[in-house]
């Protein structure tokens, strides 16, 4: 891992063992001090991450696609003609206009890569997440993925606004293939992670938005997958909880085999990413290491 | 059937997410569950006093036929006008998690599957006590309501998978139940319509199934093994239907979403 931009984004030091702070008893963003970041994880948590230790080298995980692309628009499927073809073929080929938002993506992901996905608005790289989550399907081409997959993509999971908290997150967990993941335990760990225990038996929609968010973030964050997949989550809530989020998910990163990493912040993709591909208009126009794509991206669109 | 490991996750999702959209649907209600009994029983006695006691149709025991046919019927109906947007519903969560679609549907069948089987079970009660043949009905219910349920989960997921497609689709489901059930056997018997439709009525796929239901807890009768053949017949069509492009078509909607 490239370790040589100096980012906020670094993993939590072991206890007892201080932050580097500057001459003003504050961090080097000029940011109070806060001693919650080193000891932030609840015990949950920790036994999550420790588990993953043995795993990660060892991982047989991987992601591959083959010539993907992704249309969105018109398909002919809405015509009775084209629902019958569909149907006979069970794949929605029959395209009449649309617009290209995947152009034949090719990518293999193997165990150890931090995969950085750079690229301007629009061009794929949020949809590019979603085909590898699965949430996609391509249009065309193949996407296999061997290893369990966590997406972490939206802001929200599914919550029901008019449901607790506690219901939420087993429907949270649910929605990500998590259900048997369940517990008392883990609820109790992802509301004291967002610091919401007190609110445990409020409806979702009671919270404020700074509130849903970490909330939403804290259930994404309680699981163990090989693919870890990370779409501009690091920004959510207060100061104080993003910098707990970012240090608990720089250890998260660490133990997880495959990371494939959405960010507009060049230094976060520096600090994680070891590897990055840059998409322009849909094409993966270039792949290779962090520094290079990150220079090429800031000479094309400044 | 060993069920592979995927499918009994799946499956426990579907159970979790119906029991979730039963219990946004009863909480913070006076009688909560009761409801459940209440809505059908309303409609059976309106049902009951407009022909059973003003129009008296000539059938004995008319409450419990009208019983027997209206709480399948109910089932069948909301299921599928239900199923016509379940997915189109959660558009937010199709577009953000890797869900299959089809677990929405199923557990939107679950949680209208539980609410008839509340009222169904005070039937039963009812059919026993009023029936010489109360062992016979407690062996044949099972049987005899299974095709019900699984044309129901079958047919609701072809339904689900045209609704993301034809937005139009659950008010057309609206009209055609609206006609059907007039052309089903549910408030009258097929005997008392004239004969020059009385083929579509009596062979009509809705008549056929919970016909089987009506002969059972309102006549105390085994139903003949062609009209149980038949039923079995129509569900297995409707779940071979719902299954293929739950499979075929997996996820692919989204684009349509």
């Amino acid at each position: 891992m490239n370790q040589a931009a100096t980012t906020d984004f670094r993993p939590a030091a072991p206890p007892g063992v201080a932050d580097e702070q500057d001459g003003n008893g504050q961090d080097g963003n000029g940011q109070d001090g806060d001693d919650s970041v080193n000891n932030m994880a609840p015990t949950a948590f920790e036994q999550l991450m420790a588990q993953r230790d043995t795993e990660v080298h060892s991982s047989k995980a991987s992601v591959s696609l083959d010539k993907v692309d992704v249309i969105f628009g018109q398909h002919v499927y809405r015509t009775v003609k084209g629902v019958m073809v569909g149907l006979l073929r069970g794949t929605p080929k029959e395209t009449v206009t649309g617009r290209k938002v995947l152009d034949a993506i090719d990518l293999k992901v193997s165990p150890g890569d931090r995969l950085g996905i750079v690229g301007h608005n629009g061009s794929g790289k949020t949809t590019l997440l979603k085909v590898i989550a699965g949430i996609l399907p391509p249009v065309h081409g193949g996407r296999n993925v061997v290893g369990t997959i966590a997406p972490v993509i939206a802001q929200g999971l599914g919550f029901e606004p008019d449901l607790p908290l506690r219901l939420n997150i087993k429907l949270g967990l649910a929605y990500s293939n998590r259900l048997a993941q369940h517990s008392r335990d883990i609820e109790d760990a992802i509301l004291d992670f967002a610091e919401l225990t007190e609110f445990a038996d409020a409806q979702f929609q009671t919270l404020s938005s700074g509130m849903q968010a970490r909330l939403t973030f804290a259930t994404s964050l309680f699981q163990t997958p090989d693919i870890l997949i990370l779409d501009e989550v690091f920004a959510t809530g207060d100061a104080h909880f993003v910098r707990k989020s970012q240090a608990a998910m720089m250890e998260h990163i660490e133990r997880t085999p495959i990371v494939i990493l959405v960010s507009h912040s060049a230094g976060l993709i520096r600090e994680v990413c070891n590897r990055s591909i840059l998409l322009d208009h849909g094409r993966m126009v270039e792949d290779g290491p962090t520094d290079k794509i990150l220079d090429i991206y800031a000479r094309r669109y400044g | 059937m060993v069920l592979s490991e995927t499918l009994k996750t799946e499956l426990k999702i579907v159970h979790f997410i119906a029991g979730v959209s039963l219990y946004k649907k009863y909480c913070g209600s006076l009688i909560g569950m009761g409801w459940s009994l209440l809505n059908p029983l309303v409609q059976l006695i309106v049902y009951f006093f407009a022909f059973g006691l003003i129009i008296k149709v000539p059938i004995e025991n008319y409450f419990v036929y009208l019983a027997a046919g209206l709480l399948p019927w109910t089932f069948i109906s909301a299921s599928l006008i239900n199923s016509a947007t379940s997915i189109t519903s959660r558009k937010g969560t199709c577009q953000n998690t890797a869900m299959p679609h089809w677990i929405f549907v199923l557990s939107d069948i679950s949680c209208e599957l539980f609410s008839t089987l509340i009222a169904m079970s005070l039937l039963l009660a009812v059919a026993i006590v009023t029936s010489d043949n109360a062992l016979m009905i407690v062996a044949l219910i099972v049987p005899v309501l299974l095709p019900v349920v699984i044309f129901t989960y079958g047919a609701g997921l072809v339904v689900a998978y045209l609704g993301v497609l034809y937005r139009d689709l659950p008010h057309l489901l609206n009209l055609f139940f609206s006609v059907m059930f007039w052309l089903t056997p549910v408030v009258y018997h097929w005997t008392m319509v004239p004969k020059s439709i009385e083929v579509f009525v009596k062979y009509n796929p809705f008549a056929m199934l919970f016909g089987s239901v009506q002969v059972l807890l309102h006549g105390g009768a085994a139903p003949t093994l062609d009209l149980m053949i038949a039923t079995y017949v129509i569900a297995l069509t409707a779940a071979a239907g719902g299954i293929t492009m739950a499979r075929r078509i997996g996820n692919k909607l989204i684009y349509a979403l």
